[in-house]
């Protein structure tokens, strides 16, 4: 059964897509960098300026609204992408030791896309994003001895302010963006150095895998076109620390982390829910990024429960979060 | 309540002796939660001797009343509130019972007789007074069109009156009522802001603009223009939009049965007057109608609108300026307001048909480029079939 269903995926062409979903994350990543520092020309990272600046980008500053809607729908792209990624990399074992730098980076690489994302959400200081870093900021405030100086460390002082913002602009653009650079360093590195074969054929390999990168960009691009046209990114409504939201809009990749969190009641035997949510957070993460290790072929029961059981995980996770768009 | 009232006062206030409050449970308690409570005790009103722990405390000797007389109960409360010194540190008005005393209430109560009318503590409760701005009291902003209710809408208690019991289910259903009553707009008026609040007396025909106009001021001073000011028998503002069950005037009482056709005849040349206007109107209402609709379209297209919106309102300001100016039934000053509003609409209009140009010029750019796009894939297709071709052989 199994060497049939192995059999019969080789054969089929979207078999390669794990490494053409990362050939379109490369891309993307390479399109967010190209726009946002265009877009760093003109914004301004005070809650003064914020809204005011972004307003110039859309409506005044000649393509502005091509540059702010291709880099708002690129950072939406890459989380589709990179579910599929994770789920095509699982489905073909990809994080077996052999792989392991690959798969400690990538885990590593999403992580920070999903900072970098919230980051980038935050810095529109929007009244959604204000009352999302207040709400947040709180909340891991009730982590016990190291949750008084998150919060610090996230609001740069007591309130919510122009510190804060400046946090976030200084994370999204610099040090996000070079934390990112290091660990896709590596693990593009560790990638090439699989292929170093130099051979012929190996030639017209890289040839093949070239001409469908610069396919894959020109779908890319006509993607990204087709969604700012028709759906330009709006101006969200400037914060106001005075006027409390019904609701929040959180990012819709971690809208079932979100969910779940909401889910657990405020004090379980006085603990508070924040410090629950962290440990389940990063066992799941550290079992996820371990995978490599923990993943043993010769206990097949234990090989086959991890494979089935975290295959179910991403196609269960990224259902929810899509569905959150949908919905 | 005999045993809590007890309790209360041996376990909670044992220093206070009080022998009003051991049998007295129920007046007691609804009296601790009123403003008067901690400014003075049961004796202020009711005289007797708190002191005296049996039934002689209550002894006409000692000063003690009933107060089952109305026109008592005025005078008790006036003691205090016609008391300068009293009411001073509150800063409330010391002039209460001269006031009511001129109104309908007053004078049926003083000069009638009349026990069945309202007295302070009708309105404003017997022993559990609250303050006017405590939600819970009876007579707060809220709250008042229900007590003035409770004798005004009672068809059994007002029938040697003679007066209409409608009056609170028309309000409620009306603009203001629905205003003040549903959203809580504390600008729309409730039943003292018309008639008053302890003079409470029905406005007279020829006093309506000026009550009405207490808010609607602009409206006023451009009805004093009209020739409607002079006319005999017509009962200003309430002519055309009623009393109690003031609706949202529309367009169609230009033209209605109820409005303009009321008085004049269909055809007739105020008639016809009324008809221009009404057109006026709507020609202008049109045009903001159709730019909103072309905002809209420029919204949802991802253009920023806010300017145009803004600009907008100022239309809408000539025709509530316009509508406000109908009042002096001046056909020209109408005129102009209404083609400022179309003029400014208008202007919005080809600024966001600029916008919708430049959508449509996006649209073009956007399939050139898909087409170039697309043309390179494919030549790259092609490129890659002749390179795998090479590799298989």
């Amino acid at each position: 059964m199994k060497e049939y269903f192995e059999k019969w995926a080789k054969k089929k062409v979207w078999w390669d897509w794990d490494n053409y979903s990362g050939i379109f994350l490369l891309f993307l990543i390479i399109i967010e960098i190209i726009t946002g520092f265009s877009l760093s020309f003109y914004y301004e990272a005070s809650p003064e300026g914020s809204n005011e600046s972004l307003r110039y980008i859309m409506n005044s500053l000649p393509y502005g609204w091509l540059i702010r809607s291709i880099h708002y729908w690129a950072g939406h792209l890459i989380f589709i992408f990179l579910s599929i990624h994770i789920f095509l990399k699982i489905l073909k074992k990809k994080f077996v030791k052999e792989y392991v730098v690959e798969w400690s980076t990538g885990v590593g690489l999403l992580i920070l896309s999903v900072l970098w994302f919230m980051s980038g959400r935050y810095i529109t200081w929007s009244q959604n994003s204000f009352w999302e870093i207040t709400t947040l900021s709180e909340e891991l405030n009730e982590l016990p001895i190291l949750g008084k100086y998150i919060r610090l460390f996230i609001r740069g002082g007591e309130s919510v302010g122009s510190q804060t913002l400046t946090r976030s602009y200084v994370f999204h653009i610099l040090f996000l963006g070079i934390l990112f650079s290091t660990i896709a360093f590596f693990h593009f590195k560790s990638i090439i150095n699989r292929h170093t074969d130099t051979s012929e054929v190996s030639k017209k390999s890289f040839a093949l895998y070239l001409i469908d990168a610069l396919i894959i960009m020109f779908f890319l691009f006509s993607l990204l076109l087709v969604f700012s046209v028709f759906l330009p990114v709006e101006l969200p409504p400037p914060a106001d620390p005075y006027a409390v939201p019904e609701k929040i809009d959180v990012f819709w990749f971690i809208y079932p982390l979100y969910k779940f969190y909401t889910l657990i009641p405020k004090h379980i035997f006085f603990i508070h829910r924040v410090l629950i949510f962290s440990i389940a957070c990063s066992i799941i993460l550290l079992s996820f990024s371990a995978l490599p290790f923990i993943y043993d072929e010769k206990k097949k029961y234990l090989a086959n429960f991890l494979h089935i059981f975290f295959l179910f995980f991403i196609i269960l996770y990224s259902g929810l979060s899509l569905l959150r768009v949908f919905l | 309540m005999n045993i809590l009232a007890i309790a209360y006062i041996f376990f909670l206030m044992p220093t206070r002796i009080d022998s009003c409050r051991i049998c007295h449970g129920g007046e007691t308690f609804s009296y601790e939660k009123s403003v008067h409570a901690h400014l003075f005790s049961c004796k202020e009103c009711h005289g007797g001797d708190p002191a005296d722990m049996k039934k002689t405390a209550m002894s006409p000797l000692k000063g003690f009343r009933k107060l089952k007389n109305k026109r008592e109960i005025a005078i008790i409360c006036s003691k205090c509130h016609s008391d300068v010194e009293k009411m001073l540190p509150y800063g409330k008005f010391i002039d209460e019972l001269r006031i009511y005393k001129t109104s309908k209430h007053g004078i049926s109560l003083f000069e009638k007789g009349d026990e069945k009318v309202a007295v302070c503590t009708d309105c404003h409760g017997v022993h559990d007074i609250k303050r006017v701005n405590d939600p819970f009291s009876s007579v707060y902003p809220f709250n008042i069109p229900f007590t003035c209710a409770r004798c005004h809408a009672d068809k059994e208690y007002m029938r040697d009156y003679k007066i209409p019991t409608d009056q609170f289910e028309k309000y409620r259903s009306s603009i203001h009522g629905k205003l003040r009553l549903e959203n809580k707009d504390m600008r729309a008026p409730a039943c003292p802001d018309c008639h008053g609040v302890h003079g409470a007396l029905p406005p007279q025909t020829k006093n309506i603009h000026q009550v009405c106009g207490k808010c609607h001021e602009a409206q006023k001073l451009y009805y004093e223009k009209s020739i409607h000011k002079d006319v005999e028998g017509f009962s200003e503002c309430a002519s055309c939009h009623g009393y109690h069950d003031v609706s949202k005037p529309r367009y169609q009482i230009f033209i209605s049965e109820s409005g303009c056709l009321k008085c004049h005849e269909k055809g007739s040349s105020p008639a016809k007057l009324a008809e221009e206007m009404m057109n006026m109107f709507v020609e202008a209402e049109n045009s903001i109608n159709s730019t909103i609709a072309l905002i809209e379209k420029a919204r949802t297209k991802g253009f920023e609108v806010e300017e145009e919106t803004i600009k907008l309102k100022e239309a809408k300001g000539w025709i509530i300026e316009g509508l406000t100016v109908v009042h002096s039934l001046n056909l020209q000053e109408v005129r102009d307001y209404c083609q400022n509003a179309i003029v400014i609409s208008s202007d919005i209009m080809e600024l966001v048909r600029l916008k919708l140009i430049e959508w449509r010029d996006r649209r073009v750019m956007l399939i050139i480029n898909i087409f170039i796009f697309m043309l390179t894939a494919f030549l790259l297709i092609l490129k890659r079939k002749s390179i795998k071709g090479g590799q298989d052989v």
